[in-house]
C-alpha cells in the first residue's frame, strides 16, 4: 500500500514536471540533435533518466536546476555514444518549419532561417559552452547556471561574453554564405 | 545579429512541435527504465549462469578426470568460473554510469573516470578472464596427453585440441583488447574532445 502510493506520488510528480517543462527540454534537446526523431529520442531518454532519479530527489536544488542537471548530463551521454545518429544528423535534418502565408511570410522566413543558423552554431559550440548558453537562454540566472554546471559564476558571465561573440561570428559567416 | 534579446527571442520561439502528452510520456519513460534495469539483471543472471555451468560440467570431468594432472587443470577451469563472475560483479559494478542529477562538471569528471576504467578492465582481460581457464585446459590437456602415452595412445587430439583453445581464447582476446579497447577509447575521446574544444571549432 505505502509502495503503491509511493508510485502513484512518482507519476504525479513526473507529470506535473513533464507538463512544465517538456517546451523547454524540446528546446535543449534541439541543441544537442538536428534531425527531429533524434531529438525525440533524446527527450524520452531525459525522461527516462527523470522518472529513475525522481524517487532519490530531496529537493537540496531547485527542480529546475535539478532537471537540467539531469538532462544536459543525459545528452552529453547521448551524443558521446551514438555516432551512427550523428552521421544521420547531416541527410535527415528535421525540415524547416513553414512560414505562414501571411503578410509577413517573408519576416517568418528570415526568422526561420536565422533560428535555424542559430541552433546550428549551437550545436557546434564545446559541449561546456553548449551548456552553458542553452541555460542562458532559458533564462537561468549565472547562479543556477553555477548550481547546475558546476562553473563558477564569474566564469560563466566571461564565457558568455565570449560565446555570444563566437555565435554572432558564425551567424555572420553562414549569412554570408548562404548570400553569395 | 543579434543583440542578446534577440537571440533569446530566436530561441524561445522556435516551433519545434507539440511535446508529447505526459501520460504517453510518462509510459515511454517507465517503459526504457525498465528496459534498462531488465538488460542489466538478464545480464548479471546470464554471466553467472554461464560460470555455473562452466563450474559443474568441469568440477564433473575433474572428477572423471584420468590422473591428478589432468585433474588439477580441470579443477583449475572450474574454479575459473566463480573467479570471473566475481571479478565482473566486483569490479563490473565500480564501472556502472554516474549518477545524472551530478553537476555538469562532476558527471563529466565521472564520465572520463568510467571509461577509464572499463578500458582498464577491458585491457586486463587476458589476466583475469582469460588466463585463469586457458592455463588450467593446459594442465588438464598436458594430464590427459601423459595419460595417453601411458596408454600408448595417439596425442595429437590433444595438440589439436590446444590449438583450437589457443585460438578460441585468442579471437576472444582480439575482441576485447582491440576492438572493444578501441571502441570505448573513441567514445572517450570524443567526449574529451567535447569538452576540450578551442573556441571557434568547428564552425
Amino acid at each position: 500500500m505505502v509502495a503503491e502510493n509511493a508510485v502513484q506520488d512518482s507519476r504525479a510528480e513526473f507529470l506535473r514536471i513533464y507538463e512544465q517543462f517538456a517546451p523547454a527540454l524540446q528546446r535543449l534537446a534541439g541543441a544537442y540533435a538536428a534531425a527531429h526523431e533524434d531529438r525525440e529520442d533524446l527527450v524520452q531518454a531525459i525522461a527516462a533518466a527523470l522518472w529513475r532519479a525522481l524517487p532519490a530527489y530531496r529537493g537540496e536544488s531547485s527542480e529546475r536546476t535539478w532537471l537540467y542537471r539531469i538532462a544536459h548530463n543525459v545528452a552529453i551521454t547521448a551524443i558521446v555514444k551514438e555516432r551512427k545518429r550523428e552521421q544521420r544528423e547531416v541527410t535527415l535534418a528535421a525540415p524547416p518549419d513553414l512560414p505562414s502565408a501571411g503578410p509577413n511570410a517573408e519576416q517568418d522566413l528570415l526568422a526561420e532561417e536565422k533560428r535555424r543558423m542559430l541552433f546550428a552554431a549551437i550545436r557546434h559550440l564545446p559541449a561546456a559552452d553548449r551548456q552553458i548558453t542553452v541555460l542562458h537562454l532559458e533564462g537561468l540566472s549565472g547562479a543556477e547556471i553555477e548550481a547546475v554546471t558546476g562553473v563558477p559564476e564569474g566564469a560563466v558571465a566571461t564565457r558568455l561574453t565570449r560565446i555570444r561573440e563566437k555565435l554572432r561570428r558564425a551567424i555572420r559567416s553562414r549569412e554570408a554564405g548562404d548570400g553569395r | 545579429m543579434a543583440d542578446n534579446d534577440e537571440l533569446n527571442q530566436l530561441w524561445c520561439d522556435q516551433t519545434t512541435g507539440p511535446p508529447l502528452k505526459g501520460e504517453y510520456m510518462l509510459t515511454i519513460a517507465i517503459e526504457r527504465a525498465n528496459r534498462f534495469d531488465r538488460t542489466i539483471k538478464a545480464r548479471n543472471w546470464r554471466e553467472c549462469l554461464v560460470a555455473a555451468l562452466l563450474t559443474a560440467i568441469f568440477a564433473f570431468i575433474a572428477w572423471k578426470s584420468p590422473n591428478a594432472l589432468a585433474r588439477a587443470g580441470n579443477l583449475v577451469v572450474a574454479a575459473s568460473g566463480v573467479w570471473i563472475v566475481f571479478c565482473i560483479l566486483r569490479y563490473g559494478r565500480e564501472a556502472k554510469s554516474p549518477e545524472a542529477d551530478q553537476s555538469l562538471l562532476d558527471f563529466q569528471q565521472a564520465l572520463l573516470r568510467k571509461y577509464e576504467h572499463q578500458i582498464r578492465l577491458l585491457k586486463n582481460v587476458k589476466y583475469w578472464y582469460l588466463l585463469p581457464p586457458y592455463v588450467g585446459l593446459l594442465i588438464a590437456n598436458a594430464g590427459v596427453a601423459m595419460a595417453r602415452t601411458a596408454e600408448h595412445g595417439p596425442v595429437w587430439p590433444q595438440w589439436i585440441a590446444m590449438a583450437i583453445y589457443t585460438a578460441v581464447f585468442g579471437c576472444i582476446w582480439w575482441l576485447n583488447e582491440g576492438q572493444a579497447v578501441q571502441h570505448l577509447r573513441r567514445e572517450r575521446d570524443k567526449l574529451l574532445r567535447e569538452l576540450n574544444s578551442a573556441p571557434g571549432d568547428g564552425l
